[in-house]
C-alpha cells in the first residue's frame, strides 16, 4: 500500500489502513520513545499515546513535508509532554560526575552498535538525555528545545555540552568509540 | 528545526546509529490503540437472546429426543434401543422386532402374537425394516412373492435364525420383488433356487414391517422475501451534557434534550430477499446459512435553509470537529423537505430454526440468525451534534456491521415445497456510524417474511 493510500485510508478511519501505518512506523517510533524514556514500558505508553494522536490528527497533515517526519514530530512531542509531567529539565550534573559515571558491563548488551549507542544514551540523566536527543538526533534548535522544555536557551546549550561530553566518556569507556586524537576527527576515531 | 549542516561528526554518528535502531512493540499495544479509536466490540442484548435461543433449541432437542441423535443411524438406534426383553406382543406394539425376540418364540406363539396385536398396515408405509434370511439358511419358494405382496401386513415369513434387522437402505429392496429375489438367490451361493423342506417351512416365522420413515435428504433450500418497515433508535452518548436548542428552550435551561425528541423521522419501506441452505440436525432442528440483500431506510423531516457551516464534534481519545456545510435545518426555517436515508446491504445470515409439525402439512417454527453485514451506500445524512442541522455523514459510515433477527412462522407443505409466512424482527447491533460520532443510530426492521422451502430426497 502506498503512503498516499495509507493516509487516505486513515483519513477515512479505515482500521486496516491504520494497522498498516502502525506496522510500518511503530518500530522506528518505539526506538525514538525508548531513547527518551526510563523503561520499555514507559516507551510503549508514549508510543501508544503518540499513535492515537497521529490517527486523530491525521487531517492536519498538510502534505508539505515527509509523512514520517510529521509522525516523528508528534511522537517526540508526546514523549516530551510525558516527561514534563514528572521531570524537571534544569538539573545539572557536573562533568566530574560524568567521568565517574558507573557503567555496568551488562548494562550495554553486546548487540549491534546502534543498540549499544542507544543504551549508552539512556544511561544519561534524564535532562541531559532529553536535550541530547532533541538537539543531536532530532535536530531541534536550542531555542526550540528551550520552548519545549520550559527552560532557557542557554540552559539547553549548557545541558547539551555536558550531555555530549558525558556520552563521549561513556562510549569511550565502553570501547564503542576510541578517544579521538584530535578534536573534530570523530569519524576517523569511530570503531568500525 | 536547526540547519543540519551545522552538525559535527559526533552528532552525525549519533544520528546514524539512532536511525538504524529498531524496536518492535508488544502485541497488545495495537489492540489498545484500536480500542481507543474504534471502541470495544459490542454485543448487546439481542445478540445474547439470539444465541440463547440457538443453544436452548439445540440442547432441548437433543435432550428431549435422544433417540434421534443425529450422529447415529437409524439401524443403530433400533439395535441399541430395543430391549431384547419383553414379549413378542410388546415388541410388535412398539413396532420393533429383534432377532432375540424372534428366537424366543416359536411359530404358533408368533402367529398368536401378530393376530392379537392387529397391526394396521398404514402404520408401516415406506421405510421398511424387516428380518431377512441369513446366508446359511437361504430359502427359495414361491412364498417369497408374499414379501412384496404383503409387505404392509404382519404375515411375512422369515427363517428362524435370521440376521439382525435390516438397515433401512436395504429394506427398501424388500418392496421390490425382483430385488428381493435376486438378493436371496445371490445368498444361496450357487445361483440356483433351493427347494425348501417341510421342516424348514415350519421354522418360518411371521415378521412385521417395523418402521415407516422414508429416507429423505437432510438438506433443504429456501428462497425468501421480507417486506419491512424500517425504524431507527438514536442514542446520544453525550446525553448528559445540556444542549441548547435553537427554538423555545432557553439557553439557561440546565437540562438535557433527548435527540429522539428533536429529530423527526418516518419509517421507510424496506425489503430483504435471499437464498439459504438448511441442514436438518434432527427432524425439528435446522441450521441454515445463506446470502441476503437488504434495502431499508427512513425519511427525515427537515427544512431547506441557506447553506451554512456546520460542525460535528467527535469523541474519542482526543476531541475532533468535523467541519462541513449544510443547507438542511431541523427546525422550521426555510421550506419543509424530506431527506431520504437509504441503506443497501449484503449480509450472510447464519442461524438456527426449530420447526414442529402439527400434521403432515402444517407446521409452526421459530428461528434466529446472526447476520454479518456489509453496507455499500455512501450518502446518509446525520444530525450535527448541536442538533441544529443535517449534514452528510459518508465519512463516518461504518461499512461492516452485525445484525440479528428473530422470526416465527406458519408453514404449509405441498409436495416437496413448504410455504411459510410469519413476522420477523431485525436489529442492527452496532451503530450505523463510527463510534466517534456521539449520536448512535440503531436500525430496526419489522417485516413479514414469505418463504418457500424445497426439501431434497
Amino acid at each position: 500500500m502506498t503512503e498516499e493510500a495509507l493516509i487516505t485510508g486513515c483519513l477515512q478511519n479505515d482500521p486496516s489502513a491504520q494497522r498498516e501505518l502502525y506496522n510500518r512506523y511503530s518500530p522506528k517510533m518505539l526506538s525514538v520513545c525508548y531513547r527518551f524514556s526510563q523503561s520499555r514500558e514507559d516507551a510503549e505508553d508514549m508510543l501508544q499515546e503518540g499513535f492515537i494522536k497521529v490517527f486523530t490528527q491525521m487531517h492536519s497533515f498538510q502534505n508539505k513535508g515527509a509523512f514520517e517526519g510529521w509522525i516523528r514530530r508528534i511522537v517526540v512531542h508526546t514523549c516530551i509532554n510525558q516527561l514534563k509531567k514528572h521531570k524537571k529539565f534544569n538539573e545539572n550534573v557536573d562533568l566530574e560526575y560524568a567521568t565517574n559515571v558507573y557503567v555496568r558491563e551488562d548494562a550495554v548488551p553486546a548487540l549491534m552498535q546502534a543498540k549499544q549507542v542507544i543504551e549508552c544514551i539512556r544511561l544519561l540523566p534524564v535532562g541531559y538525555r532529553t536535550v541530547l536527543n532533541l538537539y543531536a538526533i532530532e535536530g531541534y534548535s536550542h531555542k526550540e528545545i528551550g520552548d519545549m522544555l520550559d527552560i532557557e536557551e542557554s540552559t539547553s546549550r549548557s545541558q547539551y555540552t555536558r550531555a555530549k561530553a558525558m556520552l563521549e566518556s561513556i562510549l569511550i569507556r565502553k570501547r564503542i568509540i576510541e578517544k579521538p586524537k584530535t578534536d573534530f576527527q570523530w569519524m576517523a576515531a569511530l570503531k568500525r | 528545526m536547526r540547519n543540519r549542516q551545522n552538525t559535527d561528526e559526533f552528532e552525525d554518528y549519533l544520528q546514524r546509529q539512532a536511525e538504524h535502531h529498531r524496536m518492535y512493540p508488544s502485541g497488545f499495544l495495537w489492540n489498545n490503540i484500536r480500542e481507543s479509536l474504534h471502541g470495544k466490540p459490542k454485543w448487546p442484548a439481542l445478540t445474547y437472546i439470539a444465541l440463547s435461543i440457538i443453544v436452548t433449541l439445540i440442547v432441548t432437542t437433543i435432550l428431549l429426543d435422544p433417540n434421534k441423535n443425529p450422529l447415529q443411524t437409524s439401524s443403530r438406534n433400533i439395535s441399541k434401543n430395543v430391549s431384547p426383553k419383553g414379549s413378542l406382543e410388546e415388541h410388535i406394539s412398539a413396532a420393533y422386532l429383534t432377532r432375540s425376540t424372534i428366537n424366543k418364540v416359536n411359530y404358533s406363539q408368533a402367529v398368536a402374537a401378530v393376530n392379537a396385536v392387529n397391526i394396521q398396515p398404514q402404520q408401516f408405509l415406506q421405510e421398511t425394516i424387516v428380518a431377512r434370511p441369513s446366508s446359511k439358511n437361504t430359502f427359495q419358494d414361491n412364498s417369497l412373492s408374499f414379501v412384496a405382496a404383503s409387505a404392509l401386513k404382519p404375515n411375512l415369513i422369515f427363517m428362524q435364525g435370521t440376521e439382525a434387522v435390516v438397515h433401512k437402505d436395504e429394506a427398501a429392496a424388500i418392496n421390490d420383488l425382483t430385488l428381493a429375489v435376486k438378493e436371496v438367490q445371490n445368498e444361496s451361493g450357487n445361483g440356483g433356487l433351493k427347494q425348501i423342506t417341510e421342516e424348514e417351512k415350519m421354522t418360518y416365522f411371521p415378521v412385521v414391517v417395523l418402521t415407516n420413515r422414508k429416507k429423505t435428504s437432510r438438506w433443504e433450500w429456501q428462497a425468501h422475501i421480507t417486506p419491512s418497515a424500517s425504524y431507527r433508535r438514536l442514542v446520544d452518548e453525550n446525553h448528559s451534557t445540556p444542549k441548547t436548542y435553537v427554538t423555545a428552550v432557553p439557553v439557561s435551561a440546565n437540562y438535557s434534550i433527548d435527540v429522539n425528541d428533536v429529530v423527526r423521522h418516518k419509517p421507510g419501506i424496506g425489503m430483504e430477499a435471499g437464498l439459504s441452505a438448511g441442514f436438518h440436525l434432527t427432524e425439528q432442528l435446522i441450521i441454515n446459512a445463506g446470502l441476503q440483500y437488504n434495502a431499508h431506510g427512513y425519511d427525515i423531516e427537515a427544512f431547506a435553509y441557506k447553506t451554512e457551516p456546520t460542525a460535528v464534534t467527535l469523541t474519542g481519545a482526543t476531541t475532533q470537529t468535523l467541519m462541513s456545510f449544510s443547507q438542511y435545518r431541523l427546525t422550521a426555517l426555510g421550506y419543509p423537505i424530506l431527506l431520504k436515508n437509504r441503506y443497501h446491504e449484503i449480509s450472510i445470515p447464519v442461524g438456527v430454526e426449530w420447526r414442529g409439525n402439527f400434521n403432515k402439512r402444517f407446521a409452526w417454527g421459530i428461528g434466529a440468525s446472526v447476520q454479518p453485514t456489509y453496507v455499500f451506500n455512501k450518502t446518509p445524512f446525520i444530525v450535527t451534534t448541536n442538533y441544529k442541522s443535517y449534514t452528510e455523514g459518508t465519512n463516518l459510515l461504518q461499512n461492516f456491521n452485525i445484525n440479528t433477527s428473530i422470526e416465527t412462522y406458519l408453514s404449509y407443505k405441498t409436495g416437496n415445497l413448504r410455504w411459510q409466512i410469519g413476522p420477523q424482527f431485525r436489529y442492527q447491533q452496532s451503530p450505523t456510524f463510527s463510534n466517534k460520532y456521539p449520536i448512535r443510530e440503531y436500525l430496526m426492521d419489522y417485516g413479514v417474511k414469505l418463504g418457500v422451502t424445497k426439501s431434497f430426497r
